[in-house]
């Protein structure tokens, strides 16, 4: 009986919280998005960073799960001066691209970072700088 | 049964949840951001909804129907990061897990003021993870004690937005219970903002089954 309710209960929640899949992040250079234009999506490559003004890494301690990358994802693009927000996992790398004319000055950067719950090691300003 | 009465026994569970050897997921999200967990297994199902307004504070509705104790809790729950140990490939944590609620035994008995302290820690890199929770919880009287620890590998690495998969082991000891200790294999897909967990509890034959939607 127990192992219905349990089964039932998950069924259940999982039928309620579909909506939330549309945010999930997807990696759209492989993708054909004909088919779901019209669904809300967050990828991690929101423009290409070379395309930017400029272009900061920021080498970043503790990114070991997609939940650490949407959270500084998540934290960065609340910032004007930011365009595209890039993590890579493998590197611990956070790749901000920022808009023309703007800035955002490492202490600013720093502050971000471990407003996300992580710890800043060293940036880097790409030669836009 | 007055508050303070009941307070002297849930401050002294607390206590020792905090002394505990180290535990589970992480209950507190980004700034700004808002979680829902699931959890099922052949004793109880409940649901954590939470809004972290700091990257160390979550705040939300806990709700949980116990077939183990024959009781619903309905109540709030606080969760504080205590500690996290930024590595280059890794990250720990330690956590403070409080709930205060109504819980409702079933059948005539009325409801009663009730609640929960926890303590939870983990440390994880992108292949190997490890956690350990202890939970003492007061539900209408009935007071009991938990244990959760669980060892997990991933048996490949994916990039972010991947999906990612792992396979775990998770013992859980409960005195009480009628199985003290039970040993539950599972396996969590993790894809973006969303967590799965699927397992099936040796002992008890029973399945488990959790969620987390991170947004």
């Amino acid at each position: 009986m127990k192992l219905i309710k349990t089964a039932f209960a998950s069924v259940a929640f999982s039928l309620l919280a579909t909506p939330a899949m549309a945010e999930q992040p997807m990696d759209h250079s492989k993708m054909d998005h004909s088919a779901h234009a019209d669904m809300v999506v967050e990828p991690n490559t929101d423009a290409d960073p070379a395309a930017s003004a400029q272009t900061v890494t920021a080498k970043v301690n503790g990114l070991v799960c997609d939940f650490c990358a949407q959270a500084v994802r998540k934290v960065f693009k609340k910032q004007e001066a930011v365009e595209s927000v890039n993590v890579d996992l493998d590197t611990g790398e956070i790749v901000l691209g920022l808009k023309a004319g703007a800035t955002l000055d490492d202490e600013t950067i720093g502050k971000l970072i471990r407003k996300s719950g992580y710890s800043l090691v060293s940036i880097d300003r790409g030669e836009g700088a | 049964m007055s508050f303070l009465s009941r307070a002297a026994p849930f401050a002294a569970c607390l206590t020792w949840a905090a002394f505990a050897p180290m535990a589970e997921a992480r209950p507190v999200s980004y700034p700004g951001g808002w979680t829902i967990m699931q959890v099922n297994n052949g004793d109880s199902s409940s649901l954590h909804a939470h809004y972290s307004p700091t990257a160390s504070d979550s705040i939300g509705f806990y709700a949980e129907r116990n077939w183990a104790e024959d009781v619903q809790f309905t109540g709030l729950q606080y969760n504080r990061l205590l500690k996290r140990w930024n590595g280059p490939s890794s990250q720990a944590n330690t956590y403070l897990k409080l709930g205060v609620g109504q819980a409702d035994p079933f059948g005539d008995a009325s409801a009663e003021l009730s609640g929960f302290a926890g303590f939870a820690a983990d440390w994880e890199t992108r292949r190997w993870f490890a956690s350990y929770e202890a939970r003492a919880t007061d539900y209408a009287g009935n007071k009991s004690v938990r244990h959760s620890g669980r060892v997990g590998v991933a048996p490949y690495i994916g990039d972010y937005g991947d999906l990612h998969t792992w396979l775990m082991l998770q013992v859980d000891n409960h005195p009480e219970g009628d199985e003290p200790v039970t040993t539950t294999p599972l396996v969590r897909f993790f894809k973006g903002v969303q967590m799965v967990e699927l397992g099936y509890t040796l002992e008890t034959e029973e399945l488990l089954a959790n969620w987390i939607i991170r947004f």
